[in-house]
């Protein structure tokens, strides 16, 4: 009853703020596109230079809030990625023998050039991902560079980092980064690698490879050595060639679930290293005796930021039953806020689904949700007539078994679950096949402590969500994947030892 | 609110720091609580510290925000900034003209 009620009360309001809209509408405050130059065709990054692949199939990058074409990328076969391993290969020798404040210097350069060139960056990443600038500009930018700077920091500190352990670079390092964070991800990746000494073969995603090419461009002006830093782009059967390629000493991989386990079937035996990073299902768990209005800030950054396409995005919101109806209440009327569009409008809080093929999925999974008995809730904002769009979207009277319970949807939609004590909301945390992230929000911090103990997921957010920091180490349970990334934990494995 | 207050302002807006963003937030929120609550609307009237438009643009956007369109309007919004008017006037003045004026071609208070 109450329910029904607070439902009305809130469809009320995002239906009057709709009304009024009119006389009180924001204008335009579009980020120039004029500092990037895009061209119309992209090449292979290998030893240092920019090269023709010799692989024949072409990808077509577009930008996922207009659906016009941005250039032409080029998918890299076998032989490219043999050429590109060769490359990393013969400067392994030389970098990794280069005298560590040396190699220090290298890196610092490249948070550096990060820093003096993050507009131009953040506008492509913006034009190729559909995410908004605002987020571009303050979130992935910044976090790349401080994780270049943080890595920069122990390359001639190894020993101090591990003592006792006599560590040393494995060699040629393949990685695989996904589409949601392309930049931030190569950071992620490339930073600790370089830092360890190591010298690196990276494939972005092939809905996403702009920035990662831009990047290129910055390791020349920061004169790394040709083939420490080499991009191979292409799509799956491009990443597959890395994974098998034998002179890789280590496969770092982030991407989905499904794809993590076919690599780890192909390492399996070989001997070779491997940290994955896939999917998750996030629990947010609001008790009772929360900051409401600060939680629900923090349950809208937890599942609609970067359009929810975020591993360890809370897409599971857990609230107690007691303020359930008004947590509700405040976050349906907060929905009706979000502006919904142009990813390179600097007002814009949701922008563009990334792919075509990534919306009919998040599409397909809200309808199993409706045929399954949840209520679906989504504010009324308008949405541009061209492009990928998906409005934020509220699911209540979830039950555990359904798919938008279990499944990692990777899209703005939010499954509401209720629970009365905090044992019960640790079982129903821990109901799911991923463990990567979850967020406790309470006054009392010694039940985050406890919650925290009981949760088995790899980071724990405390009345906050969606923080990151290159010192903070971050990473899976179970299907979620192993290996760390960030602080120290995040160098080890690019190390070998003795 | 609870005892029947119909406006609630953030000072007197001769002490500084009077109105501040952060504070405004803290109240507007208030109202929106009472207002879901009782079905009372509240007015609200920041003072002190707003003298140029562009400030008090930033408030108009966060009482839009924050309690929605109903509340844009001279019976629920007041902005006690009386050293603001000389900025508003510059303001249009400059719409109009294309150019700034000079600060005397406007009351001196």
């Amino acid at each position: 009853m109450t329910d029904q009620r607070t439902r009305e009360a809130a469809t009320e309001t995002a239906h009057g703020s709709n009304h009024h809209a009119a006389a009180w509408e924001y204008a335009p405050a579009p980020e120039a596109t004029d500092i990037v130059e895009i061209a119309p065709r992209q090449r292979l990054f290998i030893g240092g230079e920019f090269v023709d692949a010799h692989g024949r199939g072409r990808i077509t990058s577009l930008n996922p809030a207009t659906e016009e074409p941005l250039s032409e990328i080029q998918e890299a076969d076998g032989e490219d990625v043999d050429r590109a391993v060769r490359a990393a290969e013969a400067a392994f020798r030389p970098w990794s023998r280069l005298r560590p404040a040396l190699r220090a210097r290298y890196v610092f350069r490249l948070s550096r050039l990060l820093q003096e060139r993050s507009r131009e960056l953040a506008v492509l990443e913006s034009l190729d991902g559909g995410k908004p600038i605002k987020e571009s500009r303050d979130v992935d930018l910044p976090l790349a560079a401080a994780h270049f700077f943080y890595y920069a920091g122990w390359a001639d500190k190894l020993e101090w980092a591990f003592p006792n352990r006599r560590p040393r670079p494995l060699g040629v390092v393949g990685q695989i980064i996904p589409w949601n964070f392309p930049l931030l991800m190569l950071a992620w990746k490339i930073a600790p690698a370089l830092a360890a000494g190591n010298t690196v073969v990276l494939k972005p995603a092939e809905t996403t490879s702009l920035t990662a090419l831009l990047f290129c461009d910055l390791c020349r002006q920061a004169e790394l050595p040709p083939g420490v830093v080499n991009i191979v782009t292409g799509g799956p059967s491009t990443g597959s060639a890395l994974v098998a390629h034998p002179g890789i000493a280590k496969v770092a991989f982030t991407g989905s679930t499904e794809v993590g386990k076919e690599i780890q079937r192909r390492l399996a035996g070989s001997g070779r290293r491997l940290t994955l990073e896939l999917g998750g299902k996030a629990a947010n768990i609001v008790f009772a005796d929360a900051a409401i209005d600060q939680a629900v800030e923090g349950i809208v950054n937890g599942i609609y930021f970067n359009q929810g396409h975020v591993c360890c995005a809370g897409s599971r919101l857990l609230v107690q039953e007691s303020i359930a109806p008004l947590l509700l209440d405040k976050l349906r009327r907060r929905l009706g806020t979000l502006r919904v569009g142009d990813p390179l409008d600097k007002n814009t809080d949701v922008g563009a689904i990334n792919s075509r093929a990534q919306l009919e999925r998040i599409e397909s999974l809200v309808a199993s949700g409706v045929e399954e008995g949840a209520e679906l809730f989504q504010p009324e904002c308008p949405l541009p007539d061209r492009g990928y769009w998906f409005r934020p979207t509220l699911f209540t009277n979830v039950a555990q078994s359904f798919r938008i319970a279990r499944e990692e949807i990777f899209g703005p939609v939010l499954s509401v679950l209720t629970f009365r004590t905090p044992e019960e909301a640790v079982a129903k945390a821990n109901n799911t096949a991923y463990g990567l992230s979850a967020g406790v929000w309470t006054e009392k911090g010694s039940r985050i402590l406890w919650m925290a103990e009981r949760m088995r997921v790899g980071v724990v957010w405390a009345n906050t969500f969606n923080r990151f920091d290159p010192t903070a180490p971050f990473g899976g349970y179970r299907e979620s994947g192993f290996g760390r990334e960030g602080g120290l934990h995040g160098l080890e494995p690019y190390l070998g030892w003795g | 609110m609870d005892c029947g207050a119909d406006f609630i302002k953030t000072s007197t807006g001769k002490v500084q720091p009077a109105a501040t963003l952060p504070v405004s937030l803290v109240m507007l929120e208030a109202i929106r609580d009472h207002h879901r609550e009782t079905g009372r609307m509240v007015g609200f009237k920041p003072a002190g510290g707003i003298r140029a438009s562009k400030q008090a643009i930033q408030y108009l956007v966060l009482v839009r925000e924050t309690l929605g369109e109903a509340w844009l309007d001279p019976r629920w919004l007041r902005l006690g900034a009386s050293s603001l008017l000389n900025d508003v006037l510059m303001q249009i003045v400059k719409e109009r003209e294309g150019a700034y004026q000079a600060p005397e071609y406007f009351s001196d208070d």
